[in-house]
């Protein structure tokens, strides 16, 4: 069992928040094209005479 | 003559991802620039503005699955079945994305970019099951069978979903147990409740749009199916 609170700070977190925040938003940005480009393409097809 | 407004035409779902965005962008910038960095874990904490509002919303979308899949089987609507189809999918995108910031933050705070430990392998569990009711739905071609199996299987995979949220409590993990208030710093808070709001909205408009997809889809096989017939009986 530890018998203090650990010491020290995790070096270099930077640049893996922003890692993780690009990702989450090219995520997002990419599921919310697809989307619109699956939806818009079913719409198309419904309304062909 | 009455005319209408432009932006009155515009429909109540690209309002829910206009203010969910607008939140996001907010939230975003509280939880980099604004708010304090962790003790311990210093900068790299910052994930967690993103992290955990995955994980709440991707367990959100699941859990209305759920529900949207009971409904379904008891009344067979085409409308609760594209809700439950929007919800798997938005759950689905949320809960690869959760694992991946999990897996970046792992790195920098474990040493390791995995580690099978309960909770990470249980959430793996649960992407891999809900994936596999979309990838299952897609190999049946008749729509009622496909409404009906869809449910079932959304109900069977839903059972890791309580797993996943309370498995940090009942077995011994390397991941934190849940946080509360009381336990993180008021200015860490803020940030986490306008991106947990702003992942919410973005997950409606998400599950909304799908199930317009999904439902267009249905509409599109309705006219092509008993074309097909005619082909074959001709």
């Amino acid at each position: 069992m530890l018998d203090a609170a650990p010491e020290g700070v995790v070096a270099g977190g930077w640049s893996y928040a922003i890692a993780a925040y690009v990702i989450t938003a090219l995520g997002l940005s990419v599921y919310a094209w697809s989307l619109a480009s699956r939806l818009k393409k079913a719409n198309r097809e419904e309304n062909k005479p | 003559m009455t005319q209408r407004i432009p932006w009155a035409r515009i429909s109540w779902e690209h309002w829910v991802a206009g203010c969910g965005l607008a939140l996001l962008l907010v939230g975003t910038y509280v939880g980099l620039f604004v708010a304090p960095p962790e003790r311990h874990m210093g900068d790299v904490q910052r994930i967690m503005y993103v992290h955990v509002p995955s994980a709440w919303n991707g367990l959100l979308c699941y859990t209305g699955a759920f529900v949207a899949a009971i409904v379904v089987l008891w009344t067979s609507r085409p409308k609760w079945d594209a809700a439950m189809v929007g919800m798997i999918e938005a759950g689905v995108v949320l809960n690869a994305l959760l694992l991946v910031q999990g897996s970046i933050w792992a790195r920098a705070t474990w040493g390791v970019w995995w580690d099978w430990d309960v909770r990470l392998t249980t959430s793996l569990v649960m992407l891999l099951l809900f994936a596999g009711v979309m990838a299952l739905r897609s190999f049946v071609e008749d729509a009622e069978r496909r409404t009906t199996w869809t449910a079932i299987a959304t109900i069977v995979s839903f059972v890791d979903v309580p797993l996943v949220y309370f498995c940090v409590r009942w077995w011994r993990s390397l991941h934190q147990v849940q946080s509360t208030p009381e336990t993180v710093d008021r200015a860490m808070v803020l940030p986490l409740r306008m991106n947990a709001v702003a992942f919410l909205l973005l997950a409606i408009w998400f599950a909304a749009r799908r199930a317009r997809l999904e439902l267009a889809l249905r509409r599109r096989d309705e006219v092509a199916v008993p074309e097909r017939r005619e082909l074959v009986h001709a």
